[in-house]
Order: C-alpha cells, then structure tokens, then sequence
C-alpha cells in the first residue's frame, strides 16, 4: 500500500462518542480506520437518563453497543479497541488513555466528538443543572481529553485534535442556549490549544457540522414531527431549506472531513473553525 | 483514496511556475487521478517592475510533461484570466479534449501594486480587480454551465489570510482577496442546487518564488538576513514555520474531491495557525 492510499498508517487515533452505528464520531473512526489508523472507539456504556431532555433523546448506551462498533472497525482490517469513557470523569479519560498508549505506543489523534443535547428549550427555563452538563461533558470534556494525550503526542513529535463544535456555535439558533454557548465556548478551546502547542508541532482545529442525519437529528426529527403534526420527511425538507445543497448531511461526510483534518494533508491547518453545513449562508 | 479523483477533469489558472502553488495543486490533482489542464499566461503580459510574472514559452509544456502518466492527461493552455476570448477558448477546448469539466481551481493571481494606500493607483486597481475577481468571475461562468451539464462541480478559489488579516501596504490586495470571499460565497449560495460546491482558501505565508521576492523586501527594510525574514514571517504563526506548496496543493485536491461533499461556502484558512482577524 502507498501512503497516498493509507495516509494515517501506523496512527492512533481516540474518538470520543463514538458509541452509535448512525453517528459522526463512529464515521470518523470508520474513515481513519479506511486510511489506516488504529483506533479507540470510546462512549458513554451505560444509559444516563438525567442528561435527556425529556424524552427527547436517550443519552448512553450498552457496552455491546461499543463491542458492536469495534467489530465493525476491525472488520476493515485495522486494529480497533473499546474504552467505556465517561468524559465528565478524569479517571476514565486517564483510563483511556493509558490502555490506548499501552495497546498501541502512543496517540497520534484525538476527535473529541461527545456531546449532548440537554438544556434544549426556552431561554428563561435552561437551569443550573444543563448549563452544568453542557459545560462539563462539552468544553471540559475535551479539554481534559486533550490535556490527557497531549503530552503523549508532543513525545511522538506532534498530533492533530479535531473538536466536533457546531456551525450553531457562530450562528444563532432558538431554544438551545447552553448548547449554543457551549459548541462556541469548544472554538475558543480550540485556538487556545492550537496557539499553545502549534510548536509541539500539534495541530488543532474544530468542524462545524450543520444538520446530519444521525441518531440524535432522528430523535430531533421524531419530536417536531409529533409536535407539529407533519411527517418526518417534511420536517428534513425544513432542515435542509436553508442549505445551498438543499440537503442534508451524512455522518460519512463528517467522518471524511475529520480523516483529512487527521492527516499531514492538513500540515498546515491549525486553529481553524471550518463550516461543513451543506453552505447554510453564514457570516464569515 | 490515491483514485478519488479518477475521471475527473481540472483546470487550474496560474500553474506555470514550477515552484508555484498552482503547480503544486496540478500535481496532487493529477497524483489523485484527475486530467489536468495547467494555465499560464503570455510572458509579454509581465509587469516587470512590480514582479516578474507570466511564464517563458516553454513552461507550461514543461508542467504539462510532469503530470502526464498512464492514467493522467494533461494539457496546456495559454490563458489570461482577463482576456474573454481566452477564457472560452481555453475552456470550449479543455471540454473537446478531456471531457467534462468538474474541477476548477481559480489559482492566477497578481501583487502588482503593493504600496501605501495613497501611492495606490487606478492602474494597479483595475488590473488586480480584472485578474483576481473578475478573472475568476469569468473563469466560473465558462466552466459552470459545462459543470451543471454533467450533474456538478467543484470550485476552489484563491484568496488570502490578508483578506481577513489585512497588513498595511496591501489595499488593493486585501480588498480583492475578500471579493474573492463574496464571489465564492453568492455562487455557493445560488448553485448549491445544481450540486456545484465552491469555497474559498485563505493560505498564509508559503514558501514560493513570489514569497522569496517578499522575504528578500522584508530582509531590505528591515536591514536584516533573508532567514531572519523569513522567521519575522513565521512568528505570528502557532506552527512557526512557513508552509510549503504541497500543503495548499493537498486542501485543493480536498475540496475536489466527494471528501469534501457537504462543504461548500466555506472560506477556509491554511495559514499555519494565525487566527487573527475575522
């Protein structure tokens, strides 16, 4: 195989949230594993019902669930581990990571992908408990994880971390205010990572996804279709009006942003927060 | 991945010089499969006071040598952006002898003019603004009707970090480098349902000829070596180190490609870590 082919040979990459079959943080795992990576798959491997909004949207999953992803990775020919990661919890980042530096040497890669919709509604009604969450699993989390690897990449002569914020952390979006300050608060971290450890030679930058269709878009979908009496397909067609493709995204097409994100194709991007929203007219 | 642009066919404007970033691009396209029409202008178009641009008569056949391979097509066109006629020839033939047309990297560019703005002349507006904006203007609408024919496209055009970042002595640079954002962006916006995607890089400082004759103004007024220069060019960089054609070369050939399928509209910044600006 030429490096063209499997530009991530030899890497190890950690992608955080990684837990379900119709999710960007899996479509990255698939995409780096494609070009080579080995990877560590982590989630949430037990259901949290206290960080759902109602019914909203389960939050959590099973450790089979994780098993399920793993089998799929390896099935591509790459070694693949699980690693149940609360992010919220330093233990289990450190957890993580030793296993990953002990299983394959050293990490290469991190996609801080976890998150969660909790504190979805008006305003006024976001209590203490959402802002909590949004800031500890969001902004925390990843800042512990890339605190976590960063001195494992810098001995390995540098990494690239890619942090999953949202194009709804540069534009305004309704009824989802301790997301929305979160998912901007992720871009911040992510400069300030990108300035401070640009020469340990690591790269960091954040992607903006718009709306893709994964679980938790299909619960979205699922909810407004019940509120308002449409069907889901009529609710997507409203997703997708304010895109310049008139579409949707796909989890693959995520993945495939974060894999070019991962490589040395990239050599020269850091502290960038690149839109991948289908062209949903925002500002600069 | 090496295939991903097995089939398709580019053009690229400014890829005359070997050392260039145009170039660079030419040679990852072709790297991923793609037939490659490499650009050049007439060499009696140079502005030799400002800086030696255009390429010798035999350049672009040089480009076009490197690039051709079993599976990899190249031809050259001699093409200034700012010449109508130019353009339709350069793409009616492009589509006669290659085929379809999905790629299009708007790479020509010029410096001519740099100075204060008071110093600024209307020569040196228009000429930038004919090249820059209106150059890829008309290069985009030749090639986007040959581009909605076959179902889509993708296009990439050259701006600049200065466009966001803006230096002093760059009026005329700065502002068009922006216009290129506007053009990049209204045509995302109105062709994103003819699956024609087009988004804009914003490189930093790269290591070319044209940057060398920066390095070498630099190291001039400020009395100081050319490496030093070129360090002084570095700093402000989180990576420290100025970034090479190939890095820019691997963005275009990104944005070509079905990798980059839900990113269209997107003024994306290759400028080792500036993040100054808007």
């Amino acid at each position: 195989m030429t490096s063209a082919e499997r530009p991530l040979d030899g890497k190890v990459a950690i992608v955080t949230g990684a837990t379900r079959a119709k999710g960007m943080g899996h479509a990255a795992a698939l995409a780096m594993a494609r070009m080579g990576a080995r990877i560590v798959s982590t989630g949430l491997t037990e259901r949290r019902d206290d960080l759902s909004t109602g019914s909203f949207h389960q939050v959590g999953g099973s450790a089979s669930r994780l098993d399920e992803r793993v089998a799929e990775l390896r099935a591509i020919g790459v070694e693949a581990i699980g690693v149940s990661v609360d992010v919220a919890k330093e233990e289990d980042i450190r957890r993580c990571v030793d296993t990953a530096v002990e299983t394959f040497g050293g990490i290469d890669i991190l996609f801080n992908n976890a998150g969660v919709p909790t504190g979805a509604g008006p305003f006024l009604d976001i209590g203490e408990y959402a802002w909590d969450i949004q800031f500890d699993l969001c902004i925390k989390g990843a800042a512990r994880f890339c605190q976590a690897v960063i001195p494992s990449m810098r001995e390995r002569g540098g990494g690239s971390i890619i942090n999953n914020s949202s194009i709804w952390g540069v534009k305004p979006l309704a009824g989802a205010g301790a997301y929305v300050a979160a998912k901007a608060g992720m871009i911040g971290l992510t400069k300030a990572i990108a300035v401070e450890h640009g020469p340990d030679n690591i790269r960091c930058n954040a992607i903006l996804p718009g709306t893709v269709v994964t679980e938790l878009n299909d619960s979205r979908v699922a909810m407004v279709s019940r509120n308002e009496g449409i069907t889901v397909e009529e609710v997507r067609e409203r997703m997708a009006a304010p895109t310049s493709l008139k579409r949707l995204g796909r989890p693959e097409e995520i993945g495939a942003l974060v894999a070019f994100l991962a490589s040395d194709a990239a050599g020269f991007i850091t502290g960038a927060a690149i839109p991948i929203d289908g062209g949903a007219q925002n500002g600069l | 991945m090496n295939a991903m642009l097995h089939g398709r066919v580019a053009i690229v404007t400014g890829a005359g010089r070997a050392d260039g970033i145009g170039f660079a691009a030419a040679r990852a396209l072709a790297r991923y499969g793609a037939d490659v029409v490499v650009t050049g202008r007439r060499p009696d178009l140079s502005m030799a006071a400002i800086h030696e641009v255009g390429v010798g008569p035999n350049d672009l056949e040089h480009r076009a040598e490197e690039l051709r391979g079993p599976n990899v097509r190249a031809l050259v066109s001699r093409l200034d952006v700012t010449d109508a006629s130019n353009v339709a020839d350069c793409v009616a033939r492009t589509e006669r002898e290659l085929g379809r047309i999905g790629i299009l990297y708007n790479n020509a560019g010029i410096i001519a003019g740099a100075g204060s703005f008071l110093e600024t002349t209307e020569s040196a507006w228009d000429l930038q603004y004919r090249v820059h904006v209106q150059g890829a203007a008309a290069l985009c609408r030749a090639v986007m009707p040959v581009m909605i024919r076959g179902g889509g496209g993708s296009i990439v055009n050259m701006s600049s970090n200065w466009a966001v970042r803006p230096r002093e002595r760059s009026s005329i640079y700065a502002s068009n480098k922006l216009g290129v954002i506007g053009l990049t962006r209204v045509i995302a916006i109105e062709h994103g349902r003819d699956n024609i995607r087009c988004n804009a890089i914003l490189p930093g400082p790269i290591r070319t000829t044209i940057n060398d004759s920066r390095v070498r103004r630099m190291s001039a007024a400020h009395g100081v070596s050319e490496d030093e220069a070129r360090e002084m060019m570095a700093a402000p960089l989180a990576l420290g180190r100025v970034g090479r054609p190939e890095e820019i070369a691997e963005v275009v050939a990104f944005l070509a490609s079905d990798m980059s399928s839900f990113v269209t509209d997107v003024a994306l910044r290759v400028d080792g870590g500036e993040m100054e600006g808007l």
